[in-house]
């Protein structure tokens, strides 16, 4: 993983993508007991093309120089599967910017804080994301203040009392 | 002797117990746990026809 780390490091560095942070299982991973997960998701924010349109192309073309192809929604980079996910609404794009540097095995990357990964959790509403803010809930420190904030702003305080009663 | 419910609030104060102490462990730590979990279930999701793939961490 830290391999794959460096290569998007170095796609954010190269300006194919402007930001990105770990997010999904993996970022809950961070702040929780470790689960089962297969995918690494990475949340990215670039560019949009002239006319307005995001496309991923140029990404999976950068990494293609680079000599990473893509199985299904996956590039597998350094034997790692990653996802790439742009930043799909404004509460991802604000989580995004958040997003909390740390070290993995000496390579700089950046997760997701807790907060938002509950509100995205609360917005995507699987029956897995249930359990993962009841996880994170349990098992993380979490900025109370900051959540009710966010929780606020995007209207899900009713789904996060139903969730968490 | 015990009761059973004091036996099962000990085993699951005990469990609690534990996965406080893993999510407390390092992130690298965190990810050779998960590609240990990857191992025990690829074979199973394979079967049922998922493709999944094991992390190399090597890399």
């Amino acid at each position: 993983m830290k391999r794959a780390l460096e290569v998007i490091n170095n796609l954010e560095k190269d300006g194919v993508i402007t930001r990105y942070a770990i997010g999904g299982a993996m970022a809950s991973i961070f702040y929780t007991e470790p689960i089962s997960t297969f995918d690494l998701d990475i949340f990215i924010h670039f560019t949009p093309t002239s006319s307005g349109l995001i496309s991923l192309v140029p990404l999976y073309e950068a990494l293609a120089k680079r000599g990473y192809s893509g199985s299904g929604e996956h590039v597998d980079i350094e034997g790692i599967p990653v996802q790439f996910l742009p930043a799909y609404n404004a509460l991802v794009e604000e989580a995004l910017e958040k997003a909390v540097e740390v070290i993995y095995a000496t390579v700089p990357t950046r997760v997701l804080r807790v907060e938002y990964l509950m509100a995205i959790a609360l917005q995507t509403g699987r029956p897995k994301d249930k359990g993962r803010v009841e996880m994170l809930r349990v098992q993380a420190s979490i900025d109370t203040s900051l959540l009710k904030d966010i929780l606020k702003r995007y209207g899900f305080e009713r789904v996060w009392k139903l969730w968490t009663r | 002797m015990d009761t059973v419910e004091n036996t099962m609030a000990n085993l699951l104060r005990d469990k609690e117990a534990r996965r406080g102490k893993l999510a407390k462990l390092s992130f690298e730590e965190k990810v050779r746990i998960v590609v240990e979990l990857q191992k025990i279930q690829e074979p199973i999701l394979r079967a049922r026809g998922l493709d999944v793939k094991v992390w190399d961490l090597n890399n």
